[in-house]
């Protein structure tokens, strides 16, 4: 009469292994960066140099994407210079959240840098603002709004 | 500033007059800035005091708005859920692979189990379970829905969750000794 089987609580079936957990502190110093970065752009207002800022923020989103947040410069900076000096952490985090959150940085970053392409001069601050807000609330709170838009998205797909 | 005209771009700038003159100069961006961080803020700590706590469901009538497809039933099954219900509650969680909190509410709720007669937990895979994400109007992740020794939902939250907010929810159930001298 044990309610509670052991197998029922675990990972749900079907889902593989999680790979190998990183510091959750890495991808919150790396919103850090990229808000700042973000704010810098926003900063610059319209025009060549927040264009080109923008492009490097997205070119940081990519590397995320490609390689994990454990692969981007961000996360470089902060296993050489940042962990070192911090206690080792409580609890290791699942890496496919924060890289997912990085695509939907990029969609946004990218989509913000093909409107002022075509000349939409006020795509570079507004795309640049959805982003801080996201990057923001992750530094500051540990709150990854790229992760939570993953079922939204998902709940759009056609049904099976 | 007379950076190709294009229709939409003017739109926007012309629509704002007072957005217009705050993004002319760095301190008004600055102020813009400011603002939005703070506004970010704001939004972060009232939707985390809205979901750090188990909300009851309320009747299936006034369910969640829209009337959608069996509003009816608010009530799930072991069969359903694919695991026998638990005598007193089920925690049923819904997570996901890209889910930075899903697995301390997991620790969370699993170590509840252990130490609670008749309580179970039961984690989904939300992809694999479309179509309880529909129906239960499933957001985010994690979610969880309490249910009752019949499986009809009656509390649910989402997001990080304590142990104390778990056990909180689980006092209006009856304990399963209860149940079985008064049934």
């Amino acid at each position: 009469m044990s309610d509670s089987t052991p197998d029922l609580t675990a990972r749900p079936a079907g889902v593989p292994a999680p790979p190998a957990g990183i510091d959750p502190r890495g991808p919150r110093f790396g919103a850090a960066v990229t808000a700042v970065l973000l704010v810098l752009t926003l900063l610059l207002g319209t025009g060549p140099a927040a264009t080109a800022l923008l492009t490097v923020i997205a070119l940081l989103f990519l590397l995320g994407v490609a390689r994990g947040v454990q692969g981007t410069l961000q996360g470089l900076a902060f296993r050489a210079w940042i962990r070192p000096r911090l206690a080792p952490p409580v609890e290791l985090e699942d890496p496919r959240p924060p890289r997912f959150a990085q695509l939907i940085g990029l969609i946004v970053v990218g989509t913000g840098l093909v409107l002022a392409a075509v000349g939409v001069a006020s795509a570079v601050p507004v795309a640049a603002a959805v982003a801080l807000v996201a990057a923001f609330l992750n530094a500051a709170f540990g709150l990854c709004l790229g992760c939570e838009l993953y079922l939204v998205l998902r709940r759009w797909a056609p049904q099976h | 500033m007379t950076i190709a005209p294009h229709a939409a771009s003017t739109l926007a700038d012309s629509a704002l007059p007072i957005f217009d003159a705050a993004t002319s100069g760095v301190a008004g961006r600055a102020g813009l800035v400011l603002i939005l961080l703070a506004t970010a803020s704001a939004a972060w700590w009232i939707a985390r005091r809205r979901a750090a706590r188990f909300r009851p469901t309320r009747t299936p009538r006034g369910a969640a708005g829209a009337p959608g497809p069996d509003r009816s039933d608010a009530t799930l099954t072991g069969t359903e859920l694919g695991a026998p219900l638990g005598s007193r509650a089920t925690f049923v969680q819904f997570s996901a692979q890209t889910c930075a909190s899903c697995p301390q509410v997991r620790r969370v709720l699993t170590s509840l189990a252990e130490s609670e007669p008749g309580v179970v937990h039961i984690d989904l895979d939300a992809e694999a379970h479309m179509d309880l994400v529909r129906r239960f109007s499933v957001f985010r992740t994690p979610t969880v829905l309490l249910l009752d020794a019949d499986g009809a939902v009656r509390a649910r939250t989402s997001g990080p969750l304590t142990l104390d907010r778990a056990l909180a929810a689980l006092a209006p159930l009856p304990a399963p000794a209860l149940r079985s001298t008064h049934v």
